[in-house]
């Protein structure tokens, strides 16, 4: 476990700047710019919030019942002194409580508001929660009325989002620095750090016989970094050269590295309630979700305005990607947006649908498929579950085969996405009274760290853990903590409905770029 | 958590990119070739052009065995001008055994679902707005065709008891040569999922996840038994489903389905939910809820033939003996870890095996 202080050091050693030549300043103009036309299902309950809700929410809305209704939300855990009850939320360690609704100072004004505790004693299993059920959430994050002022919503009358204005994270990485990162040692094991889980995509298998290894692979790459940003195309071609022939060099991976940025909108929600949407078999409900879109930029474009040459209104966004439902469903959208600069922004639209909050490029119904290595890991046989049961009692074997024969008629799973419901965009917030609503875009700072060895300063988020804080840096620690916080965003932990933890989905609207983008091969390696 | 029936190719022509998809593993071609993605078009020219010469080939790598249900939809859409003519397209699975074939002229689509030969076909009024086609087959012999959400045509024995190695998909138009200035519809989405023989069990497997003990010499034992089990269930189905309902297409009287079909879809669908909700709550009464609806499923199901189902049960009883007693003692470690676990299920599956043997007679 690393607290915030190691990974913020280690941050300001290794001069982690994830946007290239951008200062924030300027990736807070460009996630601007490109926020997508983003469209809820007119049903949706629970609208984005940003983490900083999930904490000072709960207490606000506690404090604001009559006394007697308060004791039904309050939290009880378990432990060594017996039962105790909390103000929502809690975040735990097993039984051991480290911060709860009563520690909170809800102004959201407050920088210092008692979250910055989360900086220390957290890990992966830590749990944050605010009640684990439908019923919580809905009292504290979950719409109720409709624009008209009616409980059922309808098409064009969607459910009024609780808290406005909505809430949506930007994050911007060069894929090439975030590489380079991800590629040190003993990387900090914290949420914002993050993780960029690709490098197997750059070699190719091609013949029998024994992989490269992890080492030799992260090895070459780091090193092919290095000769890259020198410009030497004799070493990389070198470099590529001692891949062994069970192997071959992927180039269109290295192309989509050296050549794009992602700009990574994160939506975070209180509650999965797919439950109320979806079909059996693929339905789910859990506590938190962090969902998301990401919008891709050359990354010429990019460096062209840091130095420039480029102005502000002449770049153009390259393609958009969305994430359907869980990573290993290899389900995400991709779509290469229109060259002509309005022409791309006005196609820039993505649709969450309801419950699930997976996104999607088209309104309409959209099939839930499950694209995981269906071939490998399919077992072809009656579940194991079922087996160890026909130890016990041999004829359940019917019961099993005959419940399968009924499950293979349900076909279908849908996913809705709707023109009919809350909309936000860019630009500023519309007029109160329609469905368009305002939105707060926090753009996390993910630039050069002030100080940082080349001498120019900007602005990184490790930096309000640093200490002594530098001058140029960001003096909230609460923001830093509950944004870096590693452990799981809500409480549900069974086998089909489970919490997770904020993981960052740049692995995966990687491998989808590399599967069905348009990508620029000009280096031939 | 899995869907039962497995995607197997997904084109929503979201931009220019031919290589755009999602599909099983396998390779693709195009005809005529995209040597350059080309800009993405206005979003009303989006989609693949269906005309003489276009086509869009997909080679599974490896070949998908044992298919025994295919699910296609088509999204289609029609450029102005381009309905004043005949236009023609298809999708083609498994070498053409299982086709989807349409047709659109003077303001009829003409819409046919051929499963090994036998095929069933429908006409709908076309007045050039979009199409949603939808076409489903399965083993049990259930073909279905829908349009725009609403079910066309239903025949109860397409090619019952037929299965399939899919290695190729084929869409697009069945004419290899270009034809100057031919009209041409789009295909704005594509999506055919694939049902496989044993794909329920993959689903029920991640249900409670454990570690299988056994070799691949007991686990195909077991998998013959099973399969074995599985066909004389689907062909108890089968017959049934001939019996509950009627070859129907839009026009005629009535629908396909009769009363008892409705009510046994209906209880089947009831007490799918109900075990999901058993396996994630465990609560009593979704056990209860499971008991319940298959119990009146299957005294629908055995009021077919009565004297049929119970040499059904009979002899599944009698099967359950082929499974091979040293591969399963090498499940008893297992038994023993999870079987407090497993407890409340075994309960439930005891009480619906009870089900099984006397339906409308126990609860």
């Amino acid at each position: 476990m690393s607290t915030l202080r190691e990974s913020a050091d280690k941050a300001l050693q290794r001069g982690l700047n994830l946007t290239g030549p951008l200062a924030h300043s300027q990736v807070e103009q460009i996630a601007e710019d490109w926020f997508p036309q983003v469209r809820f299902h007119e049903k949706e309950r629970f609208h984005p919030i940003d983490v900083e809700r999930l904490f000072k929410v709960p207490p606000a809305v506690l404090a604001a019942m009559p006394e007697p209704a308060r004791e039904a939300f309050l939290i009880a855990i378990n432990g060594p002194l017996g039962e105790r009850r909390f103000v929502p939320p809690v975040v735990r360690n097993g039984s051991d409580v480290l911060l709860h609704g009563g520690d909170i100072v809800t102004d959201p004004d407050t920088l210092r508001d008692g979250t910055e505790v989360l900086e220390d004693g957290v890990d992966d299993e830590t749990v944050y929660t605010h009640g684990n059920s439908v019923t919580r959430s809905t009292q504290f994050f979950g719409a109720s009325d409709t624009v008209s002022g009616v409980p059922e919503p309808q098409s064009g009358d969607p459910r009024v989002p609780r808290h406005v204005p909505i809430e949506v994270r930007a994050e911007m990485r060069f894929l090439l620095e975030t590489l380079k990162h991800e590629l040190q040692e003993d990387i900090p094991n914290d949420a914002l750090w993050g993780r960029f889980g690709v490098v197997d995509l750059f070699f190719n298998k091609t013949l029998t016989g024994p992989d490269p290894g992890a080492g030799f692979k992260r090895d070459l790459l780091a090193k092919l970094i290095t000769a890259h940003e020198a410009g030497d195309e004799t070493e990389q071609a070198n470099l590529i050269a001692t891949i062994p022939p069970t192997s071959s060099f992927n180039t269109r991976a290295w192309s989509a590295v050296t050549n794009y940025v992602f700009l990574e909108y994160y939506f975070v929600y209180a509650y999965n309630d797919y439950d109320q949407y979806g079909d059996w078999p693929f339905v789910n409900v859990h506590e938190g979700d962090v969902e998301g879109c990401c919008v891709v930029f050359e990354r010429r474009h990019l460096e062209e305005f840091a130095a420039d040459p480029r102005a502000f209104e002449d770049i153009v966004a390259h393609s958009v990607i969305t994430s359907v439902h869980e990573e290993y469903n290899d389900n995400d959208e991709l779509k290469r947006l229109p060259v002509e600069r309005e022409r791309a922004q006005s196609e820039l639209v993505v649709y969450v649908a309801p419950g699930s909050h997976a996104t999607y490029l088209t309104a309409g119904s959209h099939d839930v498929l499950d694209w995981e290595d269906i071939l490998t890991d399919f077992p072809g046989r009656a579940p194991t579950w079922a087996q160890v049961l026909m130890v016990l009692e041999l004829k359940i074997a019917i019961v099993v085969l005959f419940l399968l024969a009924l499950a293979e008629h349900f076909v279908d799973s849908e996913d809705e996405t709707s023109d009919n419901g809350v909309s936000i965009g860019p630009g500023p917030d519309p007029l109160p009274g329609g469905t368009a609503f305002g939105k707060r875009l926090i753009v996390t700072p993910l630039s050069r760290i002030a100080d940082a060895p080349d001498g120019l300063a900007d602005l990184n988020l490790y930096q309000a853990a640093l200490d002594p804080p530098l001058p140029a840096g960001v003096d909230d620690l609460a923001h830093l903590a509950r944004r870096a916080y590693p452990g799981i965003w809500g409480a549900s932990d069974s086998t089909l409905n489970y919490s997770s933890p904020w993981q960052n989905k740049t692995t995966r609207y990687f491998k989808k770029f590399l599967s069905s983008g348009d990508i620029r091969s000009e280096v031939i390696l | 958590m899995g869907i039962v029936w497995s995607p197997a190719f997904q084109h929503q022509f979201l931009d220019g990119n031919p290589r755009n998809f999602n599909a099983f593993p396998g390779t693709h071609s195009v005809q005529p070739h995209v040597l350059v993605v080309p800009p993405t078009p206005p979003r009303d020219q989006l989609g693949f052009a269906v005309r003489p010469g276009h086509r869009f080939d997909y080679t599974f790598e490896p070949a998908v065995d044992s298919v025994i249900g295919a699910d296609i939809k088509l999204d289609t859409a029609f450029p102005a001008l381009a309905t004043a003519g005949q236009l023609l397209g298809q999708v083609a699975l498994a070498n053409g055994a299982i086709r989807l074939l349409l047709g659109f002229v003077s303001g009829s689509a003409r819409l046919q679902l051929f499963v090994s030969n036998n095929v069933i076909g429908i006409s709908v009024p076309f007045d050039g707005e979009p199409l949603r086609v939808h076409a489903r087959w399965h083993t049990h012999g259930q073909g279905q065709i829908w349009v725009n959400g609403t079910l066309r045509g239903y025949a109860p024995s397409l090619a019952a008891g037929a299965s399939f190695t899919v290695a190729h998909l084929r869409f697009g138009h069945h004419l290899d040569q270009p034809v100057a200035n031919a009209p041409a519809f789009l295909i704005r989405g594509i999506c055919v999922k694939l049902l496989r023989r044993e794909d329920a069990g993959r689903v029920f497997d991640s249900l409670f996840p454990l570690p299988s003990p056994l070799d691949e010499a007991c686990l195909r034992k077991m998998t013959a038994v099973d399969n074995a089990i599985m066909e004389e269930i689907r062909a108890f189905m089968r017959r049934a489903i001939t019996r509950l309902t009627s070859r129907w297409q839009e026009g005629m009287p009535g629908g396909p389905f009769s009363r008892e079909a409705v009510a046994a879809h209906e209880a089947a669908v009831a007490a799918g939910l109900a075990f999901m909700a058993f396996v994630v709550h465990r609560r009593d009464e979704d056990a209860e809820q499971v008991k319940q609806k298959v119990d009146e499923f299957l005294t629908l199901i055995k009021a077919t033939d009565p004297a049929g189902y119970a040499e059904l049960v009979a002899r599944l009883e009698a099967m359950t003996a082929q499974y091979d007693p040293s591969c399963l003692a090498r499940l008893r470690p297992l038994a023993q870890q999870n079987g407090a676990a497993l407890q409340p299920v075994k309960t439930l599956l005891e009480a619906l095996l009870e089900v099984i043997r006397s339906p409308g007679g126990t609860l």
